[in-house]
């Protein structure tokens, strides 16, 4: 018993020597180049955090599955990510003004959306879900009535799907958890929102996810319209580190150990 | 510049959207009404509760003063997140449930929504306090000969706030009250933080469907529409008082011009 927990021990601290040496090697990108970006050397990132698990977290701390993945391509890509908490429902308007060079913020990709920013290549689908109080008699989407009202955060998808797909009274929040929150409160019947959101907050509040609404919807980082090098060096950098696994790795450890789908598995 | 006039004051983007614009204003009017009275209400309450005399009155007079001393330095953003956050969380159809009735802890009175009221208890809380003390200002300035005079006529502390003291006081405070009232309308714009979907919430949720902030440009006129003439009328006030008491101003109509002894009478 003893020798095996010593052996289990040595083998895990093997297996982070192994990663952290992994991690060291990554000195050989484009660097620099033409990316237009605010500050040279730097890849300024407007996230509206808390959103988790996409990202949370304390300043400069921030974590999370977008922190993570968009860390990694900024290594990919020898840039230093800097942070900079914005609010969603102004985060394009923002990134328009040049706050920052790209946004990081579970940004589902959206035909209204791409007329006014160039997003890069989808780097996560997202399925909307319907979130309930435990016992609710809301268990589909079909059970919403006119009488009924759905907490929302303001300006995202989950709006947009609650506004097409039912008539109910929608109850625009700006964050994604105070929408919850009214919802474990009982001011609101239910909740519209993407789905790992929607799973995370099943774990905080006593809800449960009765419905997963299949969207074909996917998330990309969006940069200005005009900043073709960066959405193309992005997009370089993101094909790699799905390539090399860390897409995978930063996958399984925000989404309960599941595995990524297809088209982000590393091609063997 | 052109990105920043067709983001901020497209005209023809206004004139379509005017209708939802309007409709968000409606709320925030009806909100400002309702809050505004109950905070003009509940001020007068606050500062006649520290203005009883006595001993006895001791703890009544401490306690107003300690409420409005928290509620003034608390941020009204806060007081609203606070009491919708913490009402619902006290409702028996939260999740576990808590021990006030839904009626009142998620309340749907007169048809409006729950937030909308969440939002005229939290301004009523924090513009009752400040106005509590546009109050007191004008009840210390009435003259104490005021109170001294009702007192011996007979009456007591109450009828002689009542009959004498709060009528002057009020009248001397109509310019600041309605000046907080201008505050207050602006204020309710918070509520959409709680959801209460009144212009700048209708503006938000224009501006993330259609990538174009003029929306709030349009509620942001609007309120000028309304604030503008009633920060007229606060003047006008001002200077009709400022007339009135100057040395050498129009006398009050109480004090007609006693007739000449000079013709009629007479040895």
């Amino acid at each position: 018993m003893g020798r095996t927990r010593i052996l289990l021990a040595f083998g895990a601290l093997l297996a982070a020597a192994l990663l952290a040496a992994g991690c060291g090697d990554n000195d050989n990108g484009g660097g620099g180049g033409n990316l237009n970006l605010i500050t040279e050397g730097t890849l300024t990132i407007g996230s509206d955090i808390p959103y988790p698990p996409f990202e949370q977290g304390k300043p400069p701390d921030y974590k999370g599955f977008d922190v993570e993945l968009m860390d990694a391509i900024a290594e990919k890509l020898n840039l230093d990510p800097k942070w900079v908490d914005t609010s969603f429902g102004t985060i394009f308007a923002d990134l328009q003004a040049g706050k920052f060079d790209i946004v990081a913020s579970a940004t589902t990709i959206t035909p209204g959306r791409s007329k006014r920013v160039l997003f890069s290549d989808p780097y996560f689908d997202s399925d909307q879900a319907l979130t309930v109080q435990e016992g609710s008699s809301i268990q589909s989407i079909d059970d919403i009535t006119s009488s009924s009202t759905v907490a929302v955060q303001e300006g995202t998808t989950g709006q947009e799907y609650a506004e097409q797909h039912t008539d109910a009274t929608l109850q625009k929040y700006p964050g994604g958890v105070p929408a919850f929150q009214a919802v474990a409160n009982g001011q609101a019947d239910a909740s519209l929102q993407d789905l790992p959101v929607s799973s995370d907050a099943t774990n905080k509040f006593p809800l449960e996810v009765v419905e997963t609404l299949p969207t074909g919807e996917q998330y990309g980082f969006p940069t200005q319209k005009t900043n073709t090098a960066l959405a193309d060096a992005v997009n370089g950098a993101l094909k790699d580190v799905i390539a090399d696994g860390t897409y995978e790795e930063i996958y399984k450890k925000w989404f309960n150990d599941e595995e990524p789908p297809d088209a982000y598995q590393p091609s063997s | 510049m052109d990105q920043f006039l067709s983001q901020y004051f497209d005209f023809s983007f206004m004139f379509d959207r005017f209708d939802k614009v309007l409709d968000g204003f409606g709320h925030t009017m009806l909100l400002w009404a309702v809050a505004g009275a109950l905070s003009l209400g509940w001020g007068l309450i606050l500062a006649l509760l520290r203005q009883l005399p006595g001993r006895a009155a001791l703890p009544a007079r401490l306690l107003a003063i300690a409420y409005i001393d928290a509620f003034r330095g608390i941020p009204l953003l806060l007081v609203i997140v606070l009491i919708a956050g913490g009402f619902g969380a006290l409702s028996a159809g939260a999740a576990p449930p808590g021990p006030l009735p839904e009626s009142i802890a998620v309340p749907h009175w007169f048809g409006q929504p729950s937030p909308f009221w969440y939002g005229a208890m939290a301004i009523t809380i924090t513009y009752g306090a400040y106005m509590a003390e546009v109050y007191r200002a004008g009840i210390e300035a009435v003259p104490e000969g005021q109170m001294e005079a009702a007192r011996s006529l007979g009456m007591g502390h109450g009828q002689a706030m009542r009959h004498v003291i709060v009528p002057q006081a009020v009248r001397k405070v109509i310019p600041p009250l309605l000046n907080d009232m201008i505050a207050l309308m602006k204020d309710t714009s918070i509520v959409a933080f709680i959801s209460f979907n009144e212009v700048v919430l209708t503006g938000f949720d224009i501006q993330s469907k259609t990538f174009n902030s003029s929306a709030l440009t349009l509620g942001a006129l609007l309120f000028l529409i309304v604030t503008i003439p009633m920060a007229r009328v606060v003047d006008w006030l001002i200077a009709r008082e400022q007339a009135r008491t100057r040395r050498g101003g129009r006398p009050t109509p109480t004090l007609q011009p006693l007739p000449t002894a000079g013709s009629g009478a007479g040895p």
